[in-house]
């Protein structure tokens, strides 16, 4: 085929400016200048470091189980309350499942314990996943668009998944301690850190950079994004997003269910209620970040976590209210979330 | 029956509680271009969004090459080898223009000689394929929207409007593209407000009306009677060339 067609063009390209740069960055650079804020208010280093270590681990696991509620909120629009119910199932299913390989966790042996961590983690996330199935078909799909009915019906979800685990597992709560291998804390720079938490910055690290690079550099990837923007023309081009939708859904329960994991070894006593409890935090990371970015879920969580410790530390009866003030603080300055995708519908 | 590849019979739909297209009845000839014309509010976009399953069809049928597409979900319509340009263009702001085009390329990858066709057509995208194309200016992402509809061969394209809002050079290069494509023997039902374009692209027309087709036939015929174009939109083609 032919040649010479649109009006020559020669755009000028030029380099971002600084400030356009450091627009882009500044999430980063808000959590850096938290962490600053931080050492100066608690003053001595080592206590910092050892608050820092925590609340980097605490942001890492609400980044695990708020970012498939993210990609869910984005590509869907489905505001999904029933997100806890995959949170508690998973830490249910994992720590039953760890009760199970006793000579493994009780080794001192890291590789034995990361082995049950690893087996327990599959189990929970493949028992989310079919569960996240059976919600979308059966609680999510009726209501497809309609908001108000959404709130409504995974409440209504969310409710009869604790009482199925009062019927499953009985009224008690559950403790749930941490393979052998993993308890205590080791000394850095004369900081206790715990060993547990380490691991978490460490599966938080992994899981966002399988995320990021999923989303990049993949097809799956790149029709998620596009269906972020608009669904109908994904359609258009012949992609079925109602099928990408299930899986979407599916893999951010399965995510719900490591976090859950995680976040119930952590605690070390679970109850049917651990899920539901964590949302606020969640769906803070998740309006923060902005629907549909697990850049802005990542940057959110790691701040809420960090200000979520110094503030425990510093003035313990604001912990809570400092996380709602970011929020609030986040969204006067970007009404969208800081990494916005979605825009308003 | 004829050698059309697209038929549209007695084809109703309602948005809510309008009654959008009141039984359209369209027969789009295999190879070649059919302009869809009329003022705005009869019904054009609805038919193309209707063809795509967008919008379902309430009652009438739809058939594409044989094959009764009324009921078919949208992506097995598109697979069939139907594009679709939307009013809106439709690009995904977010992505770069090579993960449009990529999007686009439904075998994915795009045949490296098709990607030559296009920059040549459109050597904007080629500046720029390594932006997100939110960063794109208007025409340049109609340049993009139409440049993904092409980007692999299809059967049918289904374009509204490609000119709407655009500079004479951007409607030029655009509708060089689709001379092009029209050269290869594609098909195309292509909705539009620029006459001259009209006139120049089209083999076959249909004026629609108040959500039906009041006159089909030959462009060539519509192009050179002043008193059908009156009687069927309201005004003349006369266009300065």
């Amino acid at each position: 085929m032919a040649t010479a067609l649109a009006p020559e063009h020669k755009p000028k390209i030029e380099n971002a400016t600084a400030g356009e740069r450091l627009s882009r960055h500044m999430p980063i650079l808000i959590i850096l200048v938290l962490a600053l804020l931080g050492l100066l208010a608690i003053g001595s280093p080592v206590t910092w470091l050892t608050l820092t270590v925590a609340g980097l681990a605490m942001g890492m696991m609400i980044f695990i189980m708020a970012s498939g509620l993210t990609i869910v909120f984005g590509l869907m629009d489905v505001i999904n309350f029933g997100h806890g119910a995959f949170i508690s199932v998973g830490a249910f299913v994992g720590v039953s499942v760890l009760a199970l390989m006793a000579s493994l966790t009780h080794s001192s042996a890291l590789a034995a314990n990361l082995l049950a961590v690893g087996v327990a983690v599959l189990a929970a996330m493949a028992a989310t996943a079919i569960m996240g199935y059976v919600f979308e078909r059966f609680i999510i799909l009726p209501v497809y668009g309609q908001h108000l009915k959404q709130i409504l019906t995974t409440m209504g979800g969310l409710i009869i998944v604790e009482q199925l685990i009062y019927v499953f597992w009985g009224p008690n709560q559950l403790y749930a301690p941490k393979p052998e291998a993993l308890r205590g804390a080791i000394v850095i720079a004369g900081a206790a850190i715990e060993k547990y938490r380490l691991l978490a910055v460490v599966v938080g690290l992994i899981l966002f950079a399988a995320m990021s690079y999923v989303m990049a550099k993949t097809r799956v990837g790149l029709m998620v994004r596009a269906g972020v923007e608009n669904p109908e023309m994904v359609e258009a081009l012949g992609y079925r997003i109602k099928r990408l939708f299930v899986l979407v859904f599916m893999a951010g329960s399965a995510l719900a269910g490591l976090g859950g994991v995680m976040w119930g070894l952590y605690q070390e006593v679970i109850t049917a209620e651990i899920g539901s409890q964590v949302m606020i935090m969640v769906f803070i990371v998740v309006i923060i970040g902005g629907l549909g970015s697990v850049g802005g879920c990542f940057a959110g969580a790691l701040m809420v976590g960090l200000l979520a410790n110094y503030t425990a530390f510093l003035a313990p009866k604001l912990a809570l209210v400092s996380n709602i003030a970011l929020m609030v603080a986040i969204l006067m300055w970007r009404p969208m979330g800081m990494y916005p995708v979605v825009k308003a519908k | 029956m004829s050698d059309a590849l697209l038929t549209l019979q007695g084809v109703h739909t309602h948005i809510g509680q309008y009654h959008i297209l009141q039984g359209v009845d369209l027969e789009v000839p295999a190879g070649g271009v059919t302009m869809l014309l009329g003022r705005n509010g009869a019904g054009k976009t609805t038919t193309l969004r209707t063809i795509m399953g967008l919008w379902r069809a309430s009652k009438g049928r739809i058939t594409f090459d044989g094959i009764d597409i009324t009921g078919l979900p949208t992506p097995d319509i598109s697979r069939l080898g139907i594009a679709f340009v939307p009013e809106d263009m439709g690009i995904f702001a977010g992505l770069t223009v090579e993960e449009n085009m990529r999007l686009a390329a439904q075998s994915g990858a795009i045949d490296s000689a098709r990607l030559d066709w296009i920059f040549s057509a459109f050597p904007p995208l080629k500046t720029f394929w390594k932006f997100p194309a939110g960063n794109l200016s208007g025409g340049q992402k109609q340049m993009l929207s139409v440049a993904r509809a092409v980007a692999e061969k299809r059967r049918l394209y289904l374009i509204d409007e490609p000119s709407k809002g655009l500079a004479p050079a951007i409607v030029s290069s655009l509708a060089k593209a689709l001379k092009d494509l029209k050269a290869e023997g594609a098909t195309v039902l292509l909705v539009e407000q620029n006459f001259s374009m009209a006139r120049a692209l089209g083999d076959t027309v249909a004026v629609m009306d108040d959500g039906h087709v009041v006159h089909g036939g030959l462009m060539a015929e519509l192009a050179s009677d002043r008193t059908l174009q009156t009687r069927f939109m309201g005004l003349t083609m006369e266009v300065a060339d």
